[in-house]
């Protein structure tokens, strides 16, 4: 850890936001194959606070996502918002993983807002927000772009108003202008929403967030202010 | 990503088993597979499984990679018995005054028996066989289909791609599956709440109203077949894309033939040999 002192992130909790106390996560743990991808991790995210978890392949920042995103249960220790743990939370944690057409099952733009009830000016108004203008609801999910995808699978997390948003390598295998167009849906998010971003690439997702966090072998190594 | 189910994972052991040239254990896992189909009996049944747990031991698995099924297989599987039960036949068994016949029963415990003695065999391929072996041993026993102009390479070719395939399929299966899971309880959740007044995280704004009881597990329904053939969709296109990927890497080394393991038989594979034919015989003569 470093001796910064980043206004987002700390060890101590603080009221509604995400606490990781010594979480640990093994993979395929009472197997032969079992891999320890996390230990010890162990912060608090404010609430509304944008944070950058970064780190080098197999650093254990994707698994780190999943459990934010309450998807994982910790192995040891706990993940918790506001007095419950995150594995309970999952419809209130929005999360974006890189392969976005994985998670958009319906046919078209418009089937997937109303699958979680979302009616159609809603969803115009959020794809609105998300600084997209030339996507029509009747589109299909397959005809757009992977940029395209992820910023309508923005545009949903935002009309769904989760108040806590995980994006995992939302810039992954994007040109330039890609990009920015990610960069400023995320930035329209509305202010008390918290996002968290997962990435390799820091130099390119620094935009994104206020405060970062390294990880190195499945450790918190660097903490701080951007 | 959190699959209990591992298929074609190896554990690096020393033993004799592991030592056992992949051809051998193929050939002993068909000839089991071809008793078991001109012998269904229970004599079978309790060959396979004498010759899986002696196997195990001596591969010196460690009990941690037994898988843990799915639910929905342990259910399956029940309700197999349940139907075996209710259907009756001979044998009938006497519970004091009510006689029951235990016939269908005893044959779904059977064909259970069947289906997960032939499963396990096939998981102590995997666990004692590093992947890479596997199409160079299935290319020397489909070796003399050519006679008969059975595309082998094409077919070892294949197994190649499913074996370097499969690992990362089932990930991303698994990460879909996840993600799903998910999905729906944000859809149930805005359902439910549309009956509620709005809290403030769940994100009620401009639900619609509610329909009734019928008409929400009709809606459920409908949902979830959609969403099951979505995940469908999406693993194919997956497996596909995959597949592509890696025929292309394969070409761009210069070949798409799989390597052939040209080890030769050693005393592991004799043993192997001899306790197979001894199983097999003895499943004949036993049941004859």
């Amino acid at each position: 850890m470093t001796d910064a002192k980043p206004a987002a992130v700390s060890s101590m909790p603080t009221t509604g936001g995400i606490l990781l106390d010594n979480v640990g996560y093994v993979y395929d743990d009472k197997t032969p194959w079992a891999h320890q991808a996390l230990e010890n991790i162990s912060f608090t995210i404010d609430p509304g606070s944008r944070i950058l978890i970064v780190g080098e392949n197999g650093s254990g920042k994707s698994t780190l996502a999943w459990i934010l995103a309450g998807l994982y249960k910790p192995t040891i220790g706990q993940a918790i918002r506001a007095d419950k743990p995150l594995v309970e939370q999952t419809p209130n944690l929005g999360f974006l993983i890189q392969h976005t057409r994985l998670q958009l099952l319906s046919p078209t733009v418009g089937q997937e807002f109303s699958t979680f009830g979302i009616t159609g000016s809603d969803a115009q108004t959020a794809m609105r927000s998300m600084g997209i203008t030339n996507i029509h609801l009747s589109t299909r999910l397959e005809n757009l772009s992977v940029g395209q995808q992820r910023r309508v699978g923005l545009a949903v997390l935002f009309a769904r108003e989760c108040p806590v948003i995980i994006l995992d390598e939302p810039l992954a295998g994007l040109d330039r202008q890609g990009q920015t167009r990610i960069a400023e849906a995320v930035n329209a998010l509305p202010h008390q929403t918290t996002v968290v971003t997962v990435t390799h690439d820091f130099e390119a997702s620094a935009p994104l967030a206020t405060d970062a966090i390294e990880l190195t072998g499945g450790s918190v190594s660097k903490v701080w202010s951007l | 990503m959190k699959s209990a189910f591992h298929l074609l994972r190896y554990v690096d052991r020393d033993s004799i088993v592991h030592r056992t040239n992949a051809r051998t254990k193929i050939l002993s896992m068909s000839a089991m597979a071809l008793c078991l189909a001109f012998r269904p009996g229970w004599i079978a049944v309790a060959g396979i499984w004498s010759l899986g747990a002696v196997t195990f031991i001596a591969a010196r698995l460690p009990v941690g990679c037994i898988p843990r099924f799915p639910k929905i297989v342990s259910y399956g599987l029940l309700s197999g018995l349940v139907l075996g039960a209710i259907s009756g036949g001979e044998p009938n068994v006497n519970i004091g005054s009510w006689v029951f016949g235990a016939g269908g029963l005893v044959i779904q415990i059977r064909f259970s028996l069947v289906t997960l003695g032939l499963l396990f065999l096939s998981l102590l391929l995997g666990w004692t066989t590093p992947p890479s072996e596997l199409p160079g041993a299935v290319r020397f026993i489909l070796r003399p289909f050519r006679a008969v102009r059975l595309p082998v390479d094409d077919v070892v070719t294949g197994l190649a791609l499913a074996v370097r395939v499969m690992p990362l399929l089932m990930d991303e299966l698994a990460s879909t599956f996840t993600l799903w899971k998910a999905r729906r309880d944000a859809q149930n959740l805005r359902t439910r709440s549309a009956s509620i007044p709005a809290s403030p995280e769940a994100g009620t704004k401009n639900v619609p109203s509610t329909p009734g009881p019928a008409s929400q597990r009709a809606d459920l329904m409908e949902r979830t077949i959609n969403d099951v053939i979505a995940i469908a969709a999406t693993s194919t296109t997956s497996a596909v894309r995959r597949s592509t990927e890696i025929g292309r890497a394969m070409r761009a080394k210069g070949s798409t033939e799989a390597p052939v393991t040209e080890s030769s038989w050693g005393l592991p594979d004799f043993i192997a040999a001899v306790v197979t034919i001894c199983t097999v015989v003895a499943v004949f003569v036993l049941d004859s």
